[in-house]
C-alpha cells in the first residue's frame, strides 16, 4: 500500500509539473517579472519597454553598444528570449541595435548588433541576428514593421504568446529561439499585431536570414 | 465539374512550376555538402578563392557560385533573399573567403566549395565590431592584403593596397554591380572600420 501510494504521489507529482512546464513563463531573460495588460487571456507574457534618451543608460550598456552616442532616444527591451536596444542611425536613414540573450560564450552585455537601412521610412529585410552560445543556445531577434494602427506586435512562443508593445515610432525588436536554424543562418516567427483595444489588424510569418 | 477538377489540377501544376522558377533557380545547383578543415590559410590563397569569384553575381544573403564568370540571374529584386540568384553578397562572399565557421565560437579555418550554398552567421556590421571567434578589429591604417573594411551595412576586403589614398577592393556590392574588385576609399571614410581575421598561415 505504501508503494501505491507513493507512485501515485509521484504521479501526480509528474503531472504538475508537466503542466507547469506549458505555463508561460513568469521573468523575463534578465530575472525581472513580466508586464501585465488586461486586453489579452492568460497565456501572454508582456514584454518591457522603455522609451530612454542614451545619456540615462548605465555606462555600461551605451559605452559597449557600438554607435550609439549621448543623447539619443532608445527603445529599450526586455523580453523572454533576449533584450536589445534600438535607436535612428544618426549618419543616414537606417535603424541600429543592440542584442541581448543569454549564453556563456556572449560578449556581455550585448551579444550581437544589427543594422538596417530605411527606404521610404521602411525596412525591406526584418535583419536577423544570431546570437549563439557555447552550449548550442541560438536566440534569433528581428525588427517587425508596425502597420498602421498597432499598439502590440504578439509573437507565437509556442506554448504561450509573448507580446511588445509599439514604442518610439520604430520597428519592434523581437527575439526568440523557436525555429531558429545555424544551417542556413535563418529564422521564422509567427506574429499578429494589435490596435489598442486587442483588434487584430495582421497576422503572418515572418521568414528571416542573415544577410548584407 | 469534371472540366472544372481538370482545369483546377492543371492550374495546381502551372502554379507549382512557377513557384519552383521563382524560389528554386540558381539555388538548385548548389549543394550543402560540410566544408573541409584546414590547417592552413594564407593571403594569397584567399585572393586567389576571392578572385575566381568575379563576375559571379551577388545574391542577398547568398553564398553560392559557379566559376563561369557569368551571373546567370542577374538584376534580382534587391534586398530579397528568396530570388535564390548566383553570388554571395558582401558578408556572405567574406564569410567563405575567410573560411569560417557557422558556429561564431569557432575560430578555426574551414574550406567552402564554391557552389556550396552558405552565407554564415554575420551581416556587414557583426563583422564590422568583430562579432565571432575568428573576426577581430584592427586599425584602418595597419589593414593589409585580405584583411577588410567594414561599415554598419557593407563589407569589402582589400585586394592591394593602393598608393593613392584608396585600395582596390574585392568585394559584393550590389544586384547591378555583382562582385568584382573595385577602387574604395573605404579607408579614409570614417563609416567604415578595419576588420581583421585570426588565424593567417602566410
Amino acid at each position: 500500500v505504501g508503494l501505491d501510494r507513493l507512485i501515485s504521489i509521484l504521479l501526480v507529482v509528474v503531472a504538475v509539473t508537466g503542466c507547469r512546464g506549458h505555463d508561460p513563463p513568469d521573468t523575463l531573460f534578465d530575472g525581472t517579472r513580466p508586464g501585465t495588460t488586461p486586453l489579452f487571456s492568460d497565456d501572454v507574457v508582456v514584454s518591457r519597454v522603455r522609451l530612454v534618451s542614451s545619456s540615462d543608460l548605465p555606462d555600461s550598456l551605451r559605452a559597449s553598444c557600438p554607435s550609439l552616442r549621448k543623447s539619443v532616444e532608445v527603445v529599450q527591451r526586455t523580453g523572454v528570449e533576449g533584450g536589445s536596444l534600438t535607436f535612428r542611425d544618426p549618419s543616414e536613414p537606417g535603424v541600429l541595435a543592440c542584442d541581448a540573450a543569454p549564453g556563456e560564450y556572449e560578449l556581455a552585455p550585448w551579444c550581437g548588433v544589427s543594422a538596417g537601412r530605411l527606404y521610404s521610412g521602411r525596412l525591406q529585410d526584418p535583419r536577423l541576428d544570431l546570437c549563439q552560445s557555447r552550449d548550442g543556445r541560438l536566440t534569433g531577434f528581428v525588427w517587425i514593421e508596425p502597420v498602421r494602427g498597432a499598439k502590440w506586435v504578439a509573437l507565437d512562443q509556442g506554448s504561450y504568446s509573448e507580446l511588445y508593445e509599439v514604442a518610439g515610432e520604430l520597428p519592434v525588436r523581437i527575439a526568440s529561439t523557436r525555429d531558429v536554424e545555424l544551417e542556413g543562418s535563418r529564422a521564422s516567427f509567427d506574429v499578429t499585431q494589435y490596435d489598442g483595444g486587442g483588434r487584430e489588424l495582421a497576422r503572418g510569418t515572418v521568414e528571416a536570414a542573415v544577410a548584407g | 465539374m469534371r472540366v472544372f477538377l481538370a482545369a483546377f489540377g492543371v492550374g495546381l501544376v502551372l502554379a507549382g512550376a512557377t513557384g519552383a522558377q521563382a524560389y528554386h533557380r540558381f539555388w538548385a545547383s548548389c549543394n550543402y555538402d560540410a566544408p573541409t578543415f584546414m590547417t592552413t590559410m594564407t593571403r594569397d590563397a584567399a585572393q586567389d578563392y576571392a578572385n575566381a569569384a568575379r563576375y559571379e553575381g551577388y545574391q542577398w544573403g547568398g553564398g553560392c557560385w559557379n566559376y563561369n564568370d557569368v551571373d546567370s540571374y542577374p538584376n534580382d529584386e534587391p534586398r530579397n533573399v528568396w530570388t535564390h540568384g548566383e553570388g554571395g553578397d558582401c558578408s556572405g562572399f567574406t564569410f567563405k573567403t575567410w573560411r569560417e565557421s557557422e558556429d561564431t565560437w569557432r575560430d578555426g579555418r574551414y574550406y567552402w566549395r564554391a557552389l556550396r550554398n552558405v552565407h554564415g552567421p554575420y551581416d556587414a556590421a557583426a563583422f564590422r565590431y568583430g562579432n565571432g571567434a575568428p573576426n577581430h578589429v584592427v586599425a584602418k591604417s595597419t589593414a593589409g592584403v585580405m584583411d577588410a573594411f567594414a561599415s554598419d551595412y557593407h563589407i569589402g576586403m582589400v585586394f592591394f593596397r593602393s598608393l593613392y589614398g584608396g585600395d582596390q577592393i574585392v568585394e559584393a556590392k550590389c544586384e547591378t554591380c555583382g562582385t568584382n574588385i573595385f577602387y574604395r576609399t573605404y579607408r579614409s571614410d570614417s563609416s567604415y572600420g578595419g576588420v581583421g581575421r585570426w588565424g593567417w598561415t602566410g
